[in-house]
């Protein structure tokens, strides 16, 4: 590592990202704060051994992924009843009792790509990752924001396959609403072109 | 069972079991039956085709925002309490 990176610049660094990390993917603050400190302290052990070929950040949040893979899997032997548990049984329903659309989904007037370089819709992507249920967010954020194979999710919470296709399932349908309604959909954007700058907002057409 | 008796099984699917095949798709391969039923219910149901559409532009968004999280750029959200933090420090000046 290099001089300028002082161990204890590390917390103002990055204590926050870390932080936010832990907490979207274990949901207990304490949990959280707990693998934020030993990632530091196993950092400091290994700094011998850091390259400099990723980023600081990158290297720290490749240790702290294992840090909160253990604690997911030391939790999901601690509570053994919440495997059976169907997710997502307590939200409100998107389809009837057949099964058909109860709350379809709605055209979109931007895209995700017209929000990559804005920060209000990572915040908006944040703030709605962040509502998502406790074991749906975690099978959700491992499998597509950490991108680990499905196998290797399912061994960490103890789920079978079939339980891991509901809860992406629900994790996708529950996403995509709260984007729909804070950033995507036609109320949020025309919310928009009210009160703030209007014309900036290209509409586009029917899908 | 038979792939046509698979299909029709599968054809009767309500949407809510239709989005999950189509859902299942983004995670790994199919089997053919279920990726024809998916293919034949998608022709005909638009709020389906829209969904899986928006969610996999999603998938997309998602990608770039792991990178973003490892980029070091800091959103608004729960910062790490202060107890910690100075927790954290001591511990680093004590090793």
């Amino acid at each position: 590592m290099s001089d300028s990176s002082d161990p204890e610049l590390w917390v103002d660094r990055h204590g926050d990202g870390l932080y936010r990390y832990a907490l979207s993917r274990l949901r207990s603050p304490e949990q959280a704060a707990d693998a934020v400190q030993e990632t530091f302290m196993e950092a400091l052990r290994r700094r011998g051994t850091y390259e400099g070929r990723s980023s600081e950040r990158t290297w720290l949040i490749g240790i702290l992924r294992h840090k909160v893979i253990d604690q997911l899997r030391r939790a999901c032997r601690d509570r053994q009843d919440e495997r059976a548990r169907e997710p997502g049984e307590t939200e409100a329903s998107f389809f009837d009792r057949k099964g058909h659309w109860r709350l379809a989904p709605t055209r979109w007037v931007r895209s995700p790509a017209d929000g990559i370089e804005n920060g209000e819709f990572w915040e908006a992507l944040n703030r709605c990752l962040s509502r998502l249920p406790e074991g749906i967010a975690s099978a959700f954020l491992l499998r597509e924001l950490d991108g680990l194979e499905a196998s290797q999710v399912q061994e960490i919470l103890g789920i079978t396959p079939e339980n891991l296709w509901k809860r992406m399932h629900r994790a996708r349908i529950l996403l995509r609403r709260c984007l729909e309604i804070n950033w995507f959909g036609e109320a949020k954007v025309s919310d928009q072109v009210r009160t703030q700058n209007p014309g900036q907002l290209a509409r586009k057409g029917p899908d | 069972m038979s792939l046509p008796r698979d299909i029709w099984r599968l054809l009767n699917l309500p949407c809510e079991g239709m989005t999950e095949l189509g859902s299942r798709a983004f995670d790994g391969p199919m089997g053919r039956a279920e990726r024809l039923a998916l293919k034949v219910h998608l022709l005909t149901c638009g709020p389906c085709r829209r969904f899986l559409r928006q969610v996999g532009e999603l998938r997309v968004a998602l990608k770039r925002f792991s990178s973003e999280d490892e980029s070091g750029r800091d959103l608004t959200g729960p910062r790490l309490p202060d107890e910690i933090r100075e927790r954290i420090r001591r511990s680093i000046r004590d090793r």
